[in-house]
């Protein structure tokens, strides 16, 4: 057995850098379909939502209940099973709900579905995801009807709205960014529907760009969300790329705070798969974006008794 | 690496507590220092975490210092159960919830999960495998959440 001192030395060695972060990752290239599903299921944080894990559900079957202020829906079951999934549908099909949110049936999807976000992947992405979601094992769990306040519960009220706020319009690399950058964007804007959460809504639920990722205080849930654009005094001006990459990896801010809630199923179920460069992209992305100063705060809890702040 | 007041604080107590200088909390503490204390240790875990997660991203290279701030997690979370005494639910801002006491097994054994993870990342840490390390910490992470989901006044993280 080597002495103390050179055991250490090799663990210094192996921890260098980069290297500790990287290592999870799955950087073998896919060649499947399928395979490439498999990382654009973790990439789109599909598994999160899909999943009902507080009831024990299977995984991607649906039946989770998500809270909003116009009411709860509930995720539909997205495994091929003939009856009560999506073993029926047909590519077009599939590309049609993530690109124009519309069902094979002809009904319009709720924006708790983050179809705006997803109409922006590409069509290759898409495809690929369906090939994953198909290579799964089906499960027969009908879908729960979603319970929701009028007039939200009207479902052709969608369709103005859609009118109102949608646009399929692909997201074009900017050809003055740099490449890194426009995989950043994407991850971000198309497949991680990052703003879905960070970017506050308007009153009719649609996402405000003007404030894009600055955070807000009504997210799901009841969640405050933070802003995470590079404003140093109330974003995320202050760190790193690599201090983003090891909250992606690990949940845990640079302070040593940990994450809960919505972001830990974000990081658990997906962020934390994905490859060191794609963490990069989206970590170089958002300190690429406008600063935006807002600052996102609960109400302090009532002070009972000396001054002693503790944040 | 700095060595914060909190680190230091969170290192003695949980000295103390392995010596059983500390055999539990006294009835006549005031609850506002009871609430100021366990912020430190608190503080300690997080600081813990923060020396951990510098050296995993290669800002500096005290990579056999790890499984060290890992047992010290392990001693930190060990303390949890008695920094909570009944009757601190009060006497200083605090995000601790009330349902801490009236769901004290979940609260007590959710606290036993952060030390058993700790006590493996230290482990883990000491096998120099840096996957596993990452992977070790993200379970820290969700054994922080053991209690900060049910037990926490929701934040902006």
């Amino acid at each position: 057995m080597p002495p103390r001192g050179v055991t250490i030395a090799l663990i210094g060695a192996s921890l260098l850098a980069g290297a500790f972060l990287s290592r999870t990752a799955a950087d073998e290239p896919p060649t499947s379909p399928a395979e490439r599903g498999a990382y654009i299921v973790r990439a789109a944080g599909c598994i999160a939502c899909h999943t009902d894990k507080k009831g024990g559900g299977k995984e991607l079957a649906g039946g989770r209940a998500m809270v909003t202020p116009y009411g709860t829906f509930y995720t539909p079951n997205i495994t091929p099973d003939p009856e009560t999934g999506i073993g029926k549908w047909s590519d077009e099909d599939f590309v049609k709900a993530l690109s124009e949110g519309v069902s094979p049936a002809g009904d319009h999807y709720y924006p708790a579905f983050p179809y705006s976000s997803y109409a922006r992947m590409t069509r290759a992405d898409m495809l690929d995801l369906k090939a994953f979601l198909f290579a799964q094992a089906p499960i027969a769990r009908p879908n729960t009807p979603h319970d929701l306040i009028f007039p939200f519960s009207l479902r052709i009220a969608n369709w103005p709205w859609k009118l109102l706020f949608f646009s399929n319009r692909p997201l074009d690399p900017d050809p003055k960014a740099a490449p890194e950058i426009n995989r950043g964007r994407y991850l971000v804007d198309a497949l991680g529907h990052c703003g879905e959460c960070h970017t506050p809504r308007n009153i009719l639920g649609a996402v405000d760009n003007e404030d894009y990722l600055s955070g807000t205080k009504s997210g799901p849930e009841g969640e405050l969300v933070p802003n995470i654009t590079p404003d140093v005094e109330t974003g995320i001006g202050n760190w790193s790329v690599k201090d983003i990459v090891f909250l992606f990896r690990t949940g845990f801010r640079p302070d040593g705070n940990d994450l809960q809630g919505g972001m830990r199923e974000a990081i658990d179920d997906g962020l934390k798969y994905l490859s060191q460069a794609d963490l990069e992209a989206i970590a170089a992305y958002l300190k690429s974006i406008p600063p935006i100063h807002y600052q996102v705060r609960a109400p302090r809890p009532p002070k009972a008794g000396g001054d002693f702040n503790f944040d | 690496m700095k060595l914060t007041r909190a680190m230091a604080i969170g290192a003695m107590a949980a000295v103390m507590a392995a010596t059983g200088v500390v055999s539990g909390v006294s009835a006549a503490d005031d609850p506002a220092k009871v609430i100021g204390y366990r912020q430190a240790v608190m503080k300690g875990l997080a600081d813990h975490i923060t020396a951990i997660a510098m050296v995993a991203k290669g800002e500096v290279s005290y990579a056999g210092h790890v499984a060290g701030h890992a047992q010290s997690m392990a001693s930190l979370a060990k303390l949890i159960p008695e920094i909570f005494p009944a009757g601190s639910e009060a006497g200083a801002p605090s995000e601790a919830k009330p349902e801490i006491w009236k769901d004290w097994d979940k609260f007590a054994a959710a606290a036993k999960t952060l030390e058993d993870q700790s006590a493996k990342l230290a482990e883990v840490a000491a096998g120099g495998d840096v996957g596993a390390i990452g992977a070790q910490l993200g379970e820290v992470g969700k054994a922080c959440g053991g209690c900060h989901e049910p037990f926490r006044v929701k934040k902006a993280q």
